[in-house]
Parts: C-alpha cells; structure tokens; sequence
C-alpha cells in the first residue's frame, strides 16, 4: 500500500510541525514569564502572588500593572502583527524579501506619524487624550496605504519579481525617510525631541488605551488571515491556478496588503520602527515548519511575539540601568540571522 | 455531450486582436489538442476557458450554461488548470502542493478526507517517495506531475493544460500525455495547448487547430493532414507512415 | 542537518536569554507617603510634587544647565548617560555630576527605572504634554516641564522658566537676581549702542550646532548677540520663509555660495563647529571674503551645545560689541567681563577651563 506510505510520512511530518508549536508556545509562556521577572524592580516570586492577589503595594502594582504588563502585551502584539504581516507581504507578493520595513511601510507610517507630530493643529479640534492618539494612527495607516499602493502599483506594472519588489521598496523607505527627516529638519526642539524619541522602535511607550486600539485591528486582522490561510496556499501556487482552484486572487492581494499594512500601522504608529521582526521570522519559521500557510501564519504570530519579548529583555538588561530602544536589538540579532539565512537557503532563487 | 461551447469569442489586448471569433465545442470525455503557430492565441484560449480572461464578445457556456454567471468556487469543482511550467515561490512540500488542489472542496480546514484523497493520488501517481520533498527540489518532469495531481485532486470533470510538455524530456512527455489519455478514458475531458502535433496526433481523441485569431479546423485528430499543416505552419510537411502511427516531418 | 543546527542555534539564544530572568529579589524601598502640593507646570499641567524635593532627575537637553543657573545642582540626584562625557561649562563647574547614577541614555528613560528610583521630581525640557503624562502616569513620578527659552523671541519663556524652578527648588531669589542679572547686562549693551548711528554692520554667525557639529554654513536667524547690538545679519531673510512655512526650527543650514555672496563685514564662528569650519577657511572662496582679507573671522563661544549656553551668549554678545563698535566698547575688557559672567552663572571661576576648552575670541585668518 503506496498510499498508507505516504500517511506514515504525513503523520511523521504534522507531529514535527506540532513539535514546533509546542515547543513554540512554552517558549512564548517563558520569555513572557522571563519579561515579568525582569526589571530593576526585582520582585520575588512571592511578591508576585502578593501582587496577584491584590496585596501588593503601590510601587509593586504600578511596576506589574502600568509598566511591565503593557510592555509586555506590546511586545507581544508587535511581535505578531509585524511577523505575520512579513509572512502574509511575502506570500501574496510570492516573494522572500516582503516586509513591512522592506517595502518602505514601515517607513510610510512612521512619515504619516510624525506628520501628525509636527502639525498637532490639524488634529487640535479632536477631544484629547486616546482620540487623538487615534488620529496619530490614522495617520500613520494613511501613509502606510500609501506606501501598500506604490508597492501593488509597482508590482502590476513591472511584475513582482523579488528585484522589482527590493527596488520599489528601497524608492519608498528612501522617500519616506527623507521626508521624515524633513519634518525633523524643521520641527522646532520639542516636536524635534517628540519625533526623535518616538522613531526609536521602544515598547515602554505604550498605555492600555494603545494596546486596546492595536488588539482591535491587529486580532481580526490575523483572523482574516488565518481564515484565508489555505487561499493563500492556493494563490502560492501560481495566479491562473489560484484563480482556476475558486481564488479571487486581486481582491485577495489587495485585501491582505492593506491589512497588513494597517496591522503595521497601528504599532508603528505607537511604538516606532522596529526593523527585521517581518523580515527574518516567517523565513525561519518557514525553513522549521515548511511552507503552509494553515501552520505558518499561526507559528509565525507564535514565534515572532516570542523573539520581540526576547529581544526587549536583552534590550532592557543588556546595559542596564540604561534601556535600549527595541528596535536597535532587533536590528542587530536579525541582520545576522538573515545574511546566515542568505548564504545557508536559496531566498534569492526563489522565482515569482 | 456538450461540456464546453464556445459561441463567436472574441478577445484582443489593449486594441490588438487575439481571438477574432472562435466557435467550438468541446465535448465530454475527449481529449483536445489546442494547435496553432506562436502567438496564434493558444495561451489565451485557454485562460478564457478558465474565466482567467473574459472575452469582450461572445459567450462560453458549461453545460449549457453561460460561465460568466457562475460562482467561483462552483466553477473551480467543474475545471482544474495547470499553467505553463510554473515553479512555486515559497518552499512548500509536494503534500501540500497536491492539497492546495482541494481548495474549492474545503471549509476552512483541510478534512481527513482531503489528506486522504492527496495519499491516494499521490500513490497512484507513484509520487509517494516524494511526498515530503519540496517540490522545487524535483525534476521538471516530476513537477508536471506534481501539478497534475493538485488538478486531479480538485475532483473536476474538465482539466485544462497549457504545454504540459514543454520543458519535458521524451519519456516524461510519453508517460505524462499517456496519463492524460487514461484519464480521458476514465472519464475526464482535457483540453491542452501543445505545440507539438505528432504528440498531439499519438495521444489526443480531438484537435483544434488555431490561426490568425479563428478556428482553423477541429475534429478527430485522424483528421490533421499535411495540408492543413502546410497552411497553418507555412512550411513544407511530409506525412509517414509507420505501422498504425502517422509522423509529420516539417 | 543544517536544519537542526540552526533550530538549536535558534533556540540557544532563546534559553540563555530567558534563563536571566528572575534577579535576585531585593526589597524595593518603601515609599512613604510625603506632604504633596499641587503647581502647574509650563504647559499648563497641574502636577502634584512633593513639599520638599531632593531629588531632581533632569530630563533632556538644558534641564540640568537651569538647575545648575540656579545653584540646586546638590539636589540632582540622576543624570543622563551622556552628561558623563560631555563637555559644557555646568559640568565644568559641577564635575561631581558625572558621578550620580545614571538613569536614561539622553531624551528619554525606561519608566520603570524610573518608578523604582528614589527620585522627588522630573524636571523636563522639550516636552509635549502627552509625553509628560505619559512618563508622569507610567513612572508614578511628577513630571514638571519647564519651556527652555532662548533670549530673543522667547526670552519670557526662559525666565519663567527659571522662576518657576526657582520656587520649586526653593531658589526664588537666586532666579529673581539671575533675570536681573541678565536684563541689566542686555540693557547695558543697549544703552551703548543707542547712540551708534554710523550704519549697521553686517555681521555672520556660522559654525553653531545642529544635531551636531557643523561648518560655517550652519547660522541662526535672530542670532542675539547680533539682536541685542543692532547689528544686521543676512540671515535674517530667512527668517521670513521659514515663518511662511510654518517651520519652528531657527537654525538653518545655508548653501555656501549664499554666505560667499552676502560677503558679510564680519564673519563670527561658534568654538562648537571648530573642527569643521577650520578646514573650511582655508578654502580660496572663503579667503577671498572681505571679512577674512581685513581679518575680521572670530571664534565665539558655542551657543547651542546641548541647547542654548545663555552665559556664552552674553559673553559672545561683548565680544562682539567689542569687535564691531570698538569705540562704544573700549573700556571692556571681554576676558574679564566673561569671567565674570561665568563665575555669577556658577558661582565659580572656571573661565580659565571654559578659555582653554573653546579658545574663543580669536581671530582666525585661515591660515595654518
């Protein structure tokens, strides 16, 4: 029996796939433990269940509670938007270079951000507080589409080829970098010091109100994703094959990269840059688990919420006192981590 | 019986004319050669018999009915399509390749039932040794037939095929077109772009012959003389023959 | 194979970096609760401080220069890592500031060090109010923002500024006698040049600070010096354009053959960009200028090194008066009128390190 060869092989490679979700998840319940634990303010694990049954003192609730929890909530929905985001980019462009930060959105919404930093009087007739935030966001998705458009634009004109694609989105990070830089260069010194502090990718920045508003796009965003999985499966498999298995391959395309573009948004927009994460994750996952979607999008949201909560502890004990921006750990573990994956796999051969 | 009828199609890019009306039918278990020179408009037949392309006049009706009103996913039960040699981009495995064909059968999940049918169609296929393989790491041939069996997987009564031989040596093209004429006897109707008319004439039931835009000719392929050849091809053809099996020779 | 050897690569990382968690638990200081009061900051926030502060932590660029105006240096308790190598006269004065524990690299700092920090107060420079509140609700520590100011436009500014931290720190008297300090020096240099009617001089700032050192191209509109003795500066036209943009940024970074064909009478560089400019001199384009043929291209103390130095300023300001009136200016001696100016700012005489550090008010042909 062929047939019951082929199930044995199945079976050996759904329990190596499951192997990685365990051992995934575990890992995401220890750095998010690990992140708990850490911090100048040392608290013992018995301080701990002080705090969780609602002893513990001001100081102790207001570390666990204002500070580290969101902290650590932010690294884990930046971990998983910018991942799978990166993971959805690359599919639906059927390349291995797409990212957020490789396509120029990143750069796009953090444009469209400080925009609004620097021109508080277009947003001044809103109510303070989160709705203004929100306009901040709002901003930042706009840019962002903007940058998704140029990018889709690119992509029908000139093909999508892993070239092109590079090419259109060093145009847009360039572009939006200089105009960012712009803005700075005539920013007055507050709003100078309020945009050279946000572009530093640093989770510390976000409250409860930032982290409801990313949740309530960046969750339904991953279950679309998640819903579609095996569309994106079907579109991996060539446009006109996509197409001919019930994929309505544009309206697919275009509906998951303004998605991914607004997921990234909505954390840009809040926490700064943080470079690498989309890039590097869904290839690494990818090379454990194989390419299908059904397990990739879920391992990569897995994975990439742990390596962020990774990366911001060794951003906060690397040289403590002082905190380094996320966005610079991330940066100098992925670099790395994707010229090994350059030279050890066949990223640039991959065709379109 | 009727599957699929094309009724005065017409299709050009941007003011240059592909199509400039075909009328054809295509019926139920045969096995159709679409012939004609380069750019004769081959390619784009054949996507417009997907609904990849919708022509600007004419009509194409499944079973009687027209395909521009049908539901995508339906559509996607009744015909499978395998395009020119195309190598997936992201690394995926000949498993997965195979399952992506069971798409418009599926919900959401995959079912217990899809993984099955891929275990039973790769073992027929005799691809077992290469379920696990990424398939970007198997031979053109074994490609083709990886991609052949995603289409068989989709359960549909029609495939249709755009030069499934291309890039194939002659052994692969013998076992790939003698699969697709099996599976013509077993039921399936298939339509292919091919430029090769020997094989075309060795393997397939019909011929449909395209040149300038029309429908040349069409009917069994015993019917393809080197006369027809001569017109189409605009090059001298000699007819041997050798046993049962005819040969032209350009 | 090399599969596996990544995943554990991969992985490795992952358990060394996590195994460092749980520190060993020290008590984290009891926090007593102090007698508060509520003042409103600069941006208009109220915010409730203790009666008696420190503590200070001084937070971005010129917070701690102001504390240091106004001798409450002893009570800052953390400074930002780059205080630790940088060279300003407040650190001249106050060398033992580099030796606080460190809370931050510069601009910003982890709330969380902060809340655990023993500190009383923020006091912050160049902040926006969302920025203060945020700090202020994450940390548990008041934020006071303070608008830093310069000497011209928002000169006010800059003393509210002082006046405010004057009452905080319980230093009101010292920041009164700083403002007057610094009106009777600016209506003295005033009351000189009142009657100067030979017309005005044009005169160029270049070589000041900007994200960093820069060359000559680098100038201010309304530089103050220049504002305070009448003298007229091209730059100023520029002012103009960047109103009409709506940019608040008064440095500006000028083509170079635009200061070649302003041709300026004097040509003034700011000590900050010496390492630039000085190469930039030698150049045959700025040789040819009328202020390098008459010798007229001094060096001046810096101005905006992290932030607007206001004792360089007034030093700047009689220097300059002295170069460009030398008649109006004759009985000053610049040396010994800016030691002084340093030593009221600081309490302290270091104009000999400040001299030796910058060798301002030199004359520079551009020769080697």
């Amino acid at each position: 029996m062929r047939a019951n060869d082929v199930r044995r092989q199945y079976e050996i490679h759904t329990r190596k796939r499951m192997l990685y979700f365990a051992v995934a998840t575990a890992l995401l319940f220890v750095s998010f433990i690990a992140g708990f634990g850490t911090g100048p303010g040392t608290l013992s694990f018995s301080d701990f269940l002080t705090v969780f049954m609602g002893n513990g003192d001001e100081l102790q609730n207001r570390i666990l509670f204002t500070i580290r929890l969101p902290r650590l909530l932010a690294a884990v929905l930046s971990g998983l938007a910018l991942s799978i985001s990166g993971a959805i980019m690359q599919s639906v462009l059927r390349n291995p270079l797409g990212s957020p930060f490789t396509l120029g959105i990143s750069n796009a919404a953090a444009f469209g951000a400080s925009l609004a930093i620097m021109f508080p009087g277009l947003i001044s007739f809103l109510p303070s507080g989160w709705i203004q935030q929100l306009a901040v966001s709002l901003s930042a998705f706009a840019w962002a589409l903007t940058g998704c458009f140029f990018i889709l634009f690119m992509a029908r004109q000139r093909g999508a080829s892993p070239v092109n694609i590079v090419l259109a989105g060093i145009i847009a990070s360039t572009l939006f970098a200089a105009l960012t830089s712009g803005l700075q260069f005539f920013a007055d010194d507050t709003r100078l010091a309020s945009i050279v502090y946000w572009t530093f990718g640093d989770l510390s920045k976000g409250t409860w109100q930032d982290l409801y508003i990313q949740a309530s796009i960046v969750l339904p965003v991953t279950a679309f994703f998640m819903i579609n999985a095996r569309h994106y499966n079907a579109l991996n498999q060539g446009d006109d094959t996509a197409h001919s298995l019930g994929v309505n391959v544009k309206q697919l395309r275009l509906v998951s990269m303004v998605l991914a573009s607004l997921a990234t948004a909505a954390i840009v927009s809040v926490y700064g840059m943080i470079a690498f994460v989309g890039l590097v994750i869904p290839h690494i996952v990818r090379r454990l688990i194989g390419g299908n979607e059904t397990y990739l999008i879920p391992a990569t949201a897995i994975s990439g919420a742990t390596f962020l909560l990774i990366c911001d502890i060794i951003a906060r004990t690397v040289i403590s006192p002082v905190t380094l921006p996320v966005g610079i750990v991330t940066s100098v573990i992925g670099a790395p981590v994707f010229i090994f994956l350059m030279i050890k796999t066949n990223v640039f051969q991959w065709r379109s | 019986m009727a599957v699929l009828k094309l009724e005065n199609v017409q299709f050009s890019y941007v003011g240059r004319p592909v199509l400039t009306g075909i009328t054809h039918t295509f019926e139920a278990n045969t096995f159709t050669a679409v012939l004609g020179t380069n750019g004769s408009g081959k390619t784009t037949l054949i996507r417009l018999l997907n609904r990849i392309l919708q022509p600007q006049n004419g009509h194409l009706f499944l079973e009687g009915k027209n395909i521009r009103g049908l539901r995508g996913k339906y559509l996607a039960t009744q015909i499978a399509y395998v395009q020119q040699s195309h190598t997936p981009a992201l690394a995926v495995t000949v498993f997965d390749t195979v399952l992506a064909g069971r798409n418009p059968h599926m919900d959401w999940l995959p079912s217990g039932r899809d993984r099955e049918m891929v275990a039973e169609i790769l073992a027929e296929l005799h691809l077992e040794y290469a379920a696990m393989r990424e398939i970007n790491t198997l031979s053109g041939g074994q490609q083709q037939k990886v991609f052949l069996a995603r289409a068989l997987a989709q359960e549909t009564p029609i495939i249709i095929l755009d030069e499934p031989t291309s890039n194939l040596d002659p052994r692969h093209q013998a076992e790939t077109l003698g699969l697709l004429r099996l599976l013509t006897e077993n039921g399936k109707t298939i339509i292919m772009a091919i430029h090769d008319v020997n094989l075309a004439a060795r393997y397939c039931t019909h011929f449909l012959m395209l040149k300038n835009g029309t429908a040349l000719a069409a009917g069994p392929v015993q019917e393809i003389n080197a006369a027809l050849l001569e017109q189409v091809y605009e090059v001298p053809v000699q007819k041997h023959q050798s046993g049962e099996r005819t040969y032209f020779l350009f | 194979m090399t599969g596996t050897l990544f995943s554990s690569f991969f992985y490795g990382i992952m358990l060394v970096v996590s195994s460092c968690s749980f520190h060993a638990c020290s008590a984290i200081a009891e926090q007593k609760e102090k007698p508060v009061k509520e003042v409103t900051d600069a941006l208009g926030r109220t915010v409730a401080i203790p009666v008696t502060i420190n503590k200070i932590y001084p937070l971005r660029a010129g917070a701690l220069r102001l504390i240091c105006y106004l001798q409450a240096a002893d009570k800052v308790s953390h400074v930002e890592l780059n205080e630790k190598k940088r060279t300003v006269p407040y650190l001249m004065a106050y060398p033992a500031l580099r030796n606080l524990p460190v809370l931050g690299v510069g601009n910003n700092v982890d709330p969380e060090h902060l809340a655990v920090s023993d500190v009383d107060i923020v006091v912050a420079t160049y902040m926006s109010a969302r920025e203060a509140d945020a700090l202020q609700h994450k940390s548990g520590k008041p934020v006071f923002v303070v608008n830093y100011g310069d000497l011209v436009d928002m000169k006010q500014d800059f003393y509210n500024g002082l006046q405010s931290l004057g009452i905080l720190l319980d230093r009101s008297e010292r920041a009164d006698s700083l403002v007057s300090f610094i009106e009777n020096d600016l209506s003295e240099i005033q009351r000189r040049i009142q009657h100067q009617n030979k017309n005005n001089p044009a005169a160029y700032i270049g070589g000041i600070a900007f994200n960093g050192a820069q060359g000559i191209t680098s100038s201010r509109v309304r530089y103050p010096s220049f504002y305070y003795l009448g003298i007229e500066s091209p730059v100023d036209s520029v002012a103009a354009l960047q109103d009409a943009i709506g940019a608040g940024q008064k440095n500006t970074l000028l083509d170079a053959e635009q200061v070649l064909a302003w041709d300026p009478a004097y040509i003034f560089l700011d000590a900050a960009g010496k390492d630039i400019w000085q190469h930039e001199l030698i150049r045959p384009a700025f040789q040819a200028l009328t202020a390098s043929r008459k010798n007229h291209v001094f060096s001046v103390l810096p101005f905006n090194w992290h932030t607007i130095n206001y004792e360089h300023l007034l030093c700047n300001t009689w220097f300059i008066g002295k170069i460009v009136y030398p008649e109006t200016f004759a009985d000053v001696d610049t040396e010994k009128r800016s030691a002084e100016i340093i030593r009221y700012f600081y309490g302290t005489d270091i104009f000999d390190e400040v001299k030796k550090t910058y060798d301002p008010f030199v004359s520079y042909r551009g020769e080697k």
